[in-house]
């Protein structure tokens, strides 16, 4: 693959791709421009491995894999924002509160509560949630992550229990 | 809740990069191909002054000293010495695009993880290495060029030049230490915190 062919196939992968890739870094990260970042470093990521993908799976699931090791590892060059006590910054909430379109104000708000409450878990919480909701099977997440199909159903249950408690007092309020 | 998960699941996937980001898709495009094309002349370039560096370094030495038996010998030692380090610490520097992101994330994270303590290591195991080297080398090239000089003289020179080289290897391995502490070991244990949270399901 010479350079203009690696750049037309990185093209094609960005634009499928950018969408769900950025929902997973914005989800994971507190920090909008940290998001921002991320986003960028995963995409460098995708450039600097796009030799290597061999097609042996969906490119969809290849970039995950990708996307969420880049989260994982990704600290700001071990500058260390510790994130024991996630704060969401303004900048987030002003995108969460006003700019997701296409929704009525009720299934809004639930979308804003749902990315507090997410803020409150550990990254790879955040992580397998954020795969779910992006419609992954528990296969795909087990293959991403290296846990059992099982733990899978486990996590999400547990997760999804968090969720349920955090969303309920938030919508009560 | 089995609702509002679909629900929310539905919405959760119309949300594109636009209506969460003012990142432009195409500046993004062309910021990452320019960040990389950037990324790799900054690299070689910062490949180019080090190895510049030991050039000068080296044409320095070898200037200054006298072309005889010891001088040459202990600037060899100080050579390999710089060399040697130079060429292990880069070896073992931690760079996320050394790793295989393509692995699932339990094997990045060990596979980071190692990585991580080989470059902890290599300080603990090499540099001592490099300051002995610098140690003999330089109180030999010292030996030969102040071979004419008075005793007392001679004895300060050695002396300064090794007090030197001690207080900048035990200042070195503090500040190494230091780091280490501050910015690498919290890292392990994060990872390793989120591998055990992975693995929970063997606690159980």
């Amino acid at each position: 693959m010479n350079r203009n062919e690696k750049e037309k196939y990185f093209q094609k992968i960005f634009n499928e791709n950018k969408d769900r890739i950025y929902r997973l870094c914005f989800s994971v990260i507190e920090n909008k421009n940290d998001a921002d970042d991320l986003f960028q470093e995963v995409m460098i990521n995708v450039w600097n491995n796009l030799e290597k993908f061999r097609g042996e799976s969906e490119v969809s699931t290849w970039i995950y894999r990708i996307s969420v090791n880049s989260a994982l590892l990704f600290n700001k060059r071990f500058s260390r924002k510790k994130d024991m006590n996630p704060v969401i910054d303004e900048e987030k909430m002003k995108i969460i509160k006003s700019d997701i379109k296409n929704n009525n104000i009720e299934q809004k708000e639930l979308l804003r509560i749902l990315y507090l409450c997410i803020g409150k878990l550990k990254r790879q919480d955040k992580i397998i949630i954020t795969l779910l909701l992006e419609g992954l099977s528990h296969k795909e997440i087990s293959d991403i992550v290296g846990i059992t199909i099982n733990y899978v159903g486990v996590k999400f249950k547990r997760i999804k229990e968090v969720l349920g408690i955090c969303i309920e007092e938030k919508d009560g309020r | 809740m089995e609702d509002k998960f679909e629900l929310v699941k539905k919405m959760w996937q119309t949300q594109t990069l636009e209506q969460l980001t003012d990142l432009n898709p195409d500046f993004v495009m062309e910021g990452v191909l320019a960040k990389l094309s950037k990324f790799e002349k900054k690299q070689f370039r910062i490949n180019v002054l080090k190895i510049l560096a030991v050039v000068i370094f080296i044409l320095f030495l070898a200037i200054r000293v006298p072309m005889s038996f010891f001088s040459i010998s202990g600037l060899l030692l100080v050579v390999t010495g710089a060399v040697f380090f130079l060429t292990v610490y880069m070896q073992h520097q931690f760079k996320v695009s050394k790793l295989n992101l393509e692995n699932d994330s339990l094997t990045l994270i060990d596979e980071a993880v190692e990585f991580l303590k080989r470059h902890l290591l290599v300080f603990k195991k090499y540099f001592w290495i490099f300051g002995l080297l610098l140690f003999v080398g330089i109180n030999l090239i010292y030996f030969d060029v102040f071979r004419e000089a008075e005793f007392s003289l001679r004895l300060i020179a050695h002396s300064v030049g090794s007090m030197m080289i001690v207080i900048s290897y035990f200042g070195g391995m503090a500040i190494r230490k230091f780091r280490h502490k501050k910015e690498y070991i919290p890292v392990i244990n994060e990872l390793i915190e989120i591998k055990n949270d992975f693995l929970g399901e063997n606690n159980e």
